[in-house]
C-alpha cells in the first residue's frame, strides 16, 4: 500500500510538472512513463499512471493563470479569467480556486465512474460479436463527429489507424499481410502500440517545439504568485451548482470517445456564462469561469475511464495510452474486466481517489514553490524525455531495434499529421480498435451464414445504428455550420 | 453479397478481406476530402493547388534545432547498438541539450555547456541504473 501511495505521489508530482510546462501534456507524461511499469504489477503501475494523468491535467492551470498560456489543451479556458485575476494581484487566490475546483471535478467524476461503469459492463457482457463490432463502429463515428475542423479528416485519420493495425499476421489463418519481405520478422505481430503512441505524442511534440526554437516562458511584469487578496473557501459560496454542472459536463465529454479536455472546458465555460448572473464579468477575472474550466477538465479523468473499463474503448488519448499498461500485464479491458478483476477495479477507484487528494495536497499548500515549475526550460526536459522514450520503445519486445526506428518514424508521422491538420487521437484509437473491429466482423458474418442483414436484426444493434445516425447527422449539421467546437477554439 | 463474403472469408483469403475494405474506405475518404477542398476553393475563388505563400513549416522556424534534432536522433539510433547504452546516451543527450539551448549569435556559453554535461551524465547513468539494474529491463 505504501509503495502504491508513493508511486501515486511520484506520478502526481511529475504529472503536475508535465502539465505546467506548455507543450507537454498528460498524454505525453503517461506515454513516457509507461515503460517504467514493466517493472511493476498492474496495480502499482496504475497508481503511477493515474497520478500522472490527474497531475498532468491539473498542472495545466499554473501557466494558464500565471502567463496566460494553457499548459495543456484542457486548460484552454482557465486563463480567460485566471490571467486577469493574476494581473490584478490575485494569483494565489486564482491558483487555489483552480486547484480546489480541479479536486471537486475529479471527485465527482470518480463517483460517476464508480456508479456507471459496472451496470454498463453488465449490459455489455450480453453483447455478441455483432454488437461489439457496432460499438466500435459507433466509437469511431463519435470520434469523427467531434473531430475539430473536419469530420471527414477525423474519419480518414481513424481508418488510417485501423489500416495500420492490420499490418502483420492474422491469427485466424496465420497469414501475413501488408508486410515487405525484408521486415517479415520485425512485423510478424504488426506495429507495436508503445513506439507508436510515444512517437505520436512525445517525439512529434519534441519536433514541434524544436521548430519553434524551444522557447522558454517567463512571468509577465506585474504578475507574482503572492497577492493581496487571499483565497478563502467562501470563494465557492454560490458556486456549487456551477461546480457540479461543470464537473458533470466534463465527465460526460470524457465518456464520449475521442473528445478532448479542451472541448469539455469550452462547453462548461460557455454553460457557466449562460447561467451566470453577471456574464459581463466573465473573461475579466470572474472566479466562476475559472471554476467551470477547471472542474470540467478534471471531470474528464473519471469519465474517460468509463468506456475504457466497461467496453474496452478509450475515452480520450490518455486513456488510449493507459490501455498499454493493461496490455503489458496481459489483461484485457472490456465488459468482462470488472467481473474477472474485481480487486483491480476497486484499486482503480482507490487510486483515482488517492491521486486527486494528493494532487490537491501537492498543489494547494506549497503553491508558491509549485508555481516555479512554469519556469522550467523545456529545452532541458526534452533530451531526458527522449532518453525515456528510447528505453520504452526498445523494451517493448525486450530488445528489438526496429521498434526504436518506429518511434522516430511515428514521431515524424505525428509531426506531419499536425501540420496537415489530421487529428492524431482518432488515428491512435483506430489503431487500438482496428484488430477487434476485424475480428468481430469476421466472427459475426461467419457465425450468421455470411449474411450482412444480421447487423440490422437485433434490437441492441438497431439502437446502436440509431446512435450512429444521430452522431453522423449532428456532425454533418455541425460541419455545415462551420464546426461549433472549431469556432470555440478547440485545439486537441 | 453472401456469395462474395463466403468466398473472401475463406481461410485462405480471410487475411486480405479487411485490408482491402479499409484501404478502399481510406481512398474513398481521401477523394471526399479532395472534393470538399475543391468546393471550398470554388466558393472562395482560391486555386485548388496553391504553392505560392504556402509554408509547410511555420514562418522563420528554427531550422538548426528542427533538422539538428532529426539528424541527432538518427545518429543516436545508429550508434546505440554499437556503443554501450549509457555512454551513447551521455554523448547524445549532451548534444541534444547543447542544440536545444543554442541561442542565435551565441553558439556556446560555458555555463550552459556545463549544465548540459551534468544533465547528460546524470540522466543517462540514472536511467541506465534504474531500468537496467533496479528494474532488470533490457537496454541496447
Amino acid at each position: 500500500m505504501l509503495l502504491n501511495l508513493g508511486l501515486a505521489l511520484l506520478g502526481t508530482a511529475i504529472g503536475i510538472i508535465f502539465g505546467a510546462i506548455p507543450g507537454m501534456t498528460a498524454t505525453m507524461a503517461v506515454a513516457v512513463f509507461l515503460p517504467m511499469t514493466y517493472a511493476f504489477q498492474l496495480v502499482p503501475a496504475l497508481y503511477l499512471l493515474l497520478g500522472l494523468y490527474v497531475g498532468g491535467i491539473s498542472g495545466g492551470l499554473i501557466p494558464a493563470i500565471l502567463i496566460n498560456v494553457p499548459g495543456t489543451p484542457s486548460s484552454v479556458c482557465t486563463g480567460f479569467d485566471g490571467y486577469p485575476m493574476a494581473r490584478r494581484g490575485e494569483s494565489e487566490r486564482a491558483l487555489k480556486i483552480g486547484i480546489t475546483a480541479s479536486f471537486f471535478g475529479g471527485i465527482i467524476s470518480l463517483i460517476v465512474l464508480a456508479l456507471l461503469t459496472p451496470p454498463l459492463a453488465k449490459m455489455a457482457i450480453k453483447f455478441s460479436a455483432i454488437e461489439k463490432f457496432l460499438i466500435i463502429l459507433f466509437a469511431m463515428t463519435v470520434i469523427a463527429a467531434l473531430s475539430k475542423g473536419s469530420m471527414t479528416k477525423g474519419v480518414f485519420s481513424g481508418f488510417l489507424g485501423v489500416l495500420l493495425s492490420l499490418v502483420g499476421e492474422l491469427s485466424m489463418n496465420n497469414r501475413m499481410r501488408m508486410v515487405p519481405d525484408f521486415l517479415r520478422n520485425e512485423l510478424r505481430s504488426g506495429f507495436q502500440l508503445l513506439p507508436l503512441l510515444i512517437g505520436l505524442f512525445a517525439i512529434a511534440q519534441m519536433f514541434q517545439e524544436a521548430e519553434k526554437g524551444m522557447q522558454s516562458n517567463n512571468l509577465d511584469e506585474g504578475v507574482t504568485v503572492e497577492g493581496a487578496k487571499k483565497f478563502s473557501f467562501s470563494d465557492f459560496k454560490g458556486q456549487w451548482v456551477n461546480v457540479i454542472r461543470s464537473s458533470l459536463f466534463g465527465t460526460f465529454m470524457g465518456i464520449l470517445p475521442g473528445v478532448g479536455g479542451s472541448a469539455a472546458s469550452l462547453i462548461a465555460y460557455s454553460q457557466a456564462k449562460s447561467f451566470s448572473k453577471h456574464p459581463e464579468l466573465m473573461g475579466k477575472g470572474a472566479p466562476e469561469g475559472l471554476i467551470a474550466s477547471e472542474s470540467s477538465n478534471n471531470g474528464l479523468t473519471g469519465g474517460a475511464l468509463v468506456p475504457l473499463l466497461s467496453l474496452g474503448i478509450p475515452g480520450d488519448a490518455t486513456t488510449a495510452v493507459l490501455i498499454g499498461a493493461f496490455l503489458l500485464q496481459g489483461i484485457q479491458v472490456g465488459p468482462l474486466f470488472i467481473s474477472q478483476n474485481p480487486d483491480i477495479w476497486n484499486q482503480i477507484l482507490w487510486a483515482l481517489l488517492a491521486c486527486n487528494i494528493l494532487m490537491f495536497v501537492v498543489m494547494f499548500f506549497p503553491i508558491k514553490l509549485i508555481s516555479q515549475v512554469v519556469k522550467v526550460r523545456s529545452a532541458r526536459m526534452y533530451p531526458v524525455i527522449l532518453l525515456m522514450c528510447i528505453v520504452g520503445a526498445y523494451a517493448t519486445r525486450s530488445g528489438v531495434m526496429f521498434d526504436v526506428w518506429c518511434l522516430l518514424i511515428f514521431g515524424i508521422v505525428g509531426f506531419v499529421m499536425n501540420k496537415i491538420g489530421l487529428p492524431t487521437a482518432p488515428f491512435l484509437i483506430g489503431f487500438i480498435l482496428g484488430g477487434d473491429l476485424e475480428k468481430y466482423f469476421i466472427e459475426a458474418v461467419k457465425g450468421n451464414n455470411y449474411d450482412l442483414a444480421v447487423f440490422f436484426q437485433r434490437p441492441i444493434a438497431l439502437v446502436i445504428w440509431a446512435l450512429i445516425a444521430i452522431f453522423l447527422g449532428y456532425s454533418i449539421y455541425d460541419n455545415m455550420k462551420g464546426g461549433a467546437l472549431e469556432k470555440m477554439g478547440v485545439k486537441d | 453479397m453472401q456469395k462474395f463474403l463466403r468466398e473472401w472469408l475463406k481461410i485462405r483469403n480471410m487475411h486480405l478481406f479487411f485490408p482491402y475494405v479499409i484501404g478502399a474506405i481510406c481512398v474513398l475518404l481521401f477523394v471526399i476530402i479532395l472534393i470538399q477542398r475543391a468546393i471550398k476553393c470554388k466558393k472562395t475563388g482560391t486555386p485548388f493547388i496553391n504553392f505560392k505563400g504556402y509554408h509547410f513549416f511555420r514562418p522563420n522556424y528554427d531550422k538548426v534545432k528542427l533538422w539538428g534534432s532529426l539528424i541527432l536522433f538518427i545518429l543516436y539510433i545508429i550508434t546505440l547498438p554499437i556503443l554501450h547504452f549509457a555512454w551513447t546516451s551521455v554523448i547524445f543527450i549532451f548534444l541534444f541539450n547543447v542544440l536545444f539551448e543554442m541561442k542565435p549569435g551565441k553558439l556556446f556559453e560555458f555555463k550552459s555547456v556545463l549544465i548540459s554535461a551534468v544533465i547528460a551524465l546524470a540522466s543517462s547513468w540514472g536511467v541506465w541504473y534504474l531500468f537496467y539494474q533496479v528494474f532488470n529491463i533490457t537496454l541496447p
